[in-house]
């Protein structure tokens, strides 16, 4: 045997690397990675779904509507007549990107304005807290009509003129309503990430960080936002969802997705009336979509919380 | 030889619902250099608002008066950009609760090195893990490769108390401000404690302010003795003549709380200080320490007249009216 005499401390002053850590815990996490296949899925499916189609998603056919499920239809016909598979596909590409572009925005701004409040206190915090209070207070559906209908009208003109009003949704034509949404979906965050940058900044650790020579910036950054990824996680998953949703509240308004587009917050809206017959079908297609985008990016949630919190067992 | 830290006539006070709250009363010292200094009083003495204020980490609304000057310079008055430079580099702190005092977020690593990061970020990444690395070997940490990536609840106690200590070291501050650092601990992990806090002064070469509210801790490690009542510096001399020749009422009293083998041999019980310090609201006009002395006539000098510090001999003063002739006061009582 021989002995070969190391030094521990200078062979393995290597640093590991935390994102290295990171990932491991997080890519052993089995739900997190099942919800992560189905999500990444569904976009493919969506976002593809110019090359593998059979029909005309705007298509209509008097003699087909309102068919249950078949070979030829697999989720069926709506009562246009046109594939319910087809309209799905189209929808979620809509739904999908909006519910992804409101929470991150809403998530950023809230948690942002947040910790800003909670940090500072003060006037800014006053200030921001008052801002929060007004957004909460104003009734978003009102607001977005009178505001809405401007911007939306501003939008069809403009395509109209490009002789592109038939195309399905462009991320152009997303804006405004990704723009509306996030406007009344940052508040819940903003407050949520105050209350527990306010008991943080409390916490000894701070005061540890402080007297170690850390800046507020790095105190923020290095010491409270990690200890609020769980809350803002949560609050991601749910504000994917509520977007998706509340984006088929727009259409009312003008703001939204119009005939004959679609998405799958206006589908869910769409087959309401159909509870109770037997085309509900209509309703649990799209349902099932919001159900499996929303029950994906929870576990994901779930496994990058548990790969950024050492506490959790996993290593 | 030229004092490290002087701290001249500083008093912090603080608004509350119910007044102004005096803190800290008119507080003198000076650290040399190497040297160690305890200083002692019961809880909400105003230990720790002494050494935040050093730090200037005392709270906006605090309300600060006299002078701190490290090396020569006023820090009272610094704004938190310059003080930020001083922190963790040339005055380190270690808090009582490690637990708390160490982001459960982070591995113990990289929270060891983060006065390192805040103030060599030019540092690589190696040569900070490496730097870690050393920290934790010579606080006395076992397996430093292993406990460096480890979290801050994977650790015991004594460790992370080892931990919180290597963080405090990792710039090799010329003053280390220990807050009550073995308080937290078993009585058997507080000695072990304090000798990797001994060890490493005398490696660095550091000066410490050993900040507890037990005289025993401070016994065997202080050069000099600094006692406090109320915000007030009731007794200061080196540790023998506060130990064998106490000048103030108040230090007698923590001594006789003080178990001691020798004592119990004799079949004495432990004596209390009877009494609660005053309210930090409405100091008494005299010695803050009057309603709770055995020595104390309250309607005389004690009860009306502030005691000034006076020398006892040329390194031991005490605030006492009657630090002369306590031993004939306490026969005659
Ligand atoms: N930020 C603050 N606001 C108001 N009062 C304070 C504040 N910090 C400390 N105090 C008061 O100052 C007094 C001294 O506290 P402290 O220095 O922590 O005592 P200790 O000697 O136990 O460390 C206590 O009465 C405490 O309540
Ligand atoms: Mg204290």
């Amino acid at each position: 045997m021989t002995a070969v005499i190391e030094d521990p401390i200078v062979t393995s002053a290597k640093p590991r690397s935390q994102w290295l850590l990171f990932r491991r815990r997080f890519v052993r996490h089995i739900a997190a990675m099942i919800g992560l296949g189905t999500l990444t899925l569904l976009v493919v499916v969506c976002f593809a779904a110019d090359l593998w189609v059979f029909y005309d998603p705007k298509l209509t056919s008097i003699l087909e509507a309102g068919e249950g499920p078949s070979m030829a239809h697999w989720f069926g016909t709506d009562d246009n007549g046109r594939d319910y598979l087809t309209r799905i596909a189209y929808a979620g590409q809509l739904s999908l990107r909006i519910g992804f572009a409101v929470a991150f925005i809403s998530t950023f701004v809230g948690a942002s304005l947040g910790s800003i409040a909670g940090w500072f206190g003060g006037w800014v915090d006053e200030l921001i807290t008052r801002v929060v209070d007004l957004f909460l207070i104003v009734p978003a559906i009102v607001f977005l009509a009178v505001i809405g209908r401007k911007i939306s009208e501003a939008e069809a003109f403009l395509w109209w003129d490009l002789g592109d009003e038939f195309l399905f949704y462009t991320i152009d034509r997303d804006t405004p309503i990704i723009f509306a949404l996030a406007m009344f979906g940052w508040m819940q965050v903003a407050r949520v990430t105050r209350a527990q940058v306010l008991s943080l900044k409390e916490k000894e650790f701070v005061e540890a960080a402080r007297a170690a020579g850390a800046s507020s910036t790095r105190i923020i950054v290095r010491h409270i936002l990690p200890n609020c990824v769980g809350v803002l996680m949560v609050n991601l998953t749910l504000s994917i969802a509520g977007a998706i949703v509340a984006e088929s509240t727009l259409s009312f308004l003008g703001l939204g997705v119009q005939e004959p587009q679609t998405s799958w917050g206006k589908m869910i809206a769409d087959a309401k009336g159909f509870i109770g017959t037997e085309k509900v079908f209509m309703l649990y297609f799209p349902g099932l979509m919001l159900l499996l985008v929303v029950l994906s990016v929870n576990f994901i949630g779930d496994g990058l919380r548990d790969a950024f919190d050492p506490r959790s067992k996993q290593e | 030889m030229e004092p490290l830290l002087e701290v001249r006539n500083l008093t912090v006070r603080f608004p509350t619902d119910d007044g102004l709250l005096t803190a800290v009363d008119d507080l003198s010292f000076e650290l040399f250099p190497g040297e160690t200094l305890g200083i002692v009083g019961e809880s909400g003495s105003g230990k720790s608002v002494t050494s935040m204020a050093i730090l200037g980490l005392l709270p906006k609304y605090a309300r600060i008066q006299g002078s701190i000057r490290f090396r020569g310079e006023e820090l009272v008055g610094r704004v938190d950009q310059e003080m930020r430079n001083l922190r963790g580099r040339h005055i380190a702190m270690i808090f009582q609760d490690a637990l708390a005092s160490l982001n459960p977020v982070h591995r113990v690593g990289a929270q060891i090195t983060e006065a390192i990061a805040v103030h060599a970020p030019e540092l690589s990444d190696t040569a900070v893990r490496t730097r870690g690395l050393e920290l934790l070997n010579l606080v006395g940490i076992p397996n430093p490769v292993d406990r460096y990536d480890q979290y801050p609840h994977e650790y015991s106690g004594g460790m992370r108390q080892r931990a919180m200590i290597a963080m405090s070291i990792a710039n090799e501050p010329e003053v280390l401000i220990a807050d009550e650092p073995t308080t937290a601990l078993d009585v058997t992990i507080q000695a072990q404690v304090m000798e990797v806090i001994a060890r490493i002064q005398q490696r660095t070469n550091s000066s410490m302010m050993l900040i507890t509210h037990d005289l025993g801790v401070v016994a065997g490690a202080a050069d000099r003795i600094l006692v406090m009542y109320a915000g007030r510096q009731v007794e200061t001399g080196l540790v023998d003549e506060v130990f064998y020749r106490p000048a103030h009422p108040y230090t007698r009293g923590l001594l006789a709380s003080l178990p001691r083998l020798d004592r119990r041999r004799e079949g004495q019980r432990l004596e209390r200080i009877a009494g609660q310090p005053p309210s930090l609201l409405h100091l008494p006009a005299g010695c803050a320490f009057t309603p709770r002395c055995r020595y104390a006539d309250a309607s005389g000098m004690c009860g009306n007249r502030r005691p000034e510090l006076h020398e006892v001999s040329a390194t031991h003063s005490s605030s006492c009216h009657f630090a002369d002739s306590l031993d004939s006061r306490a026969d005659a009582s």
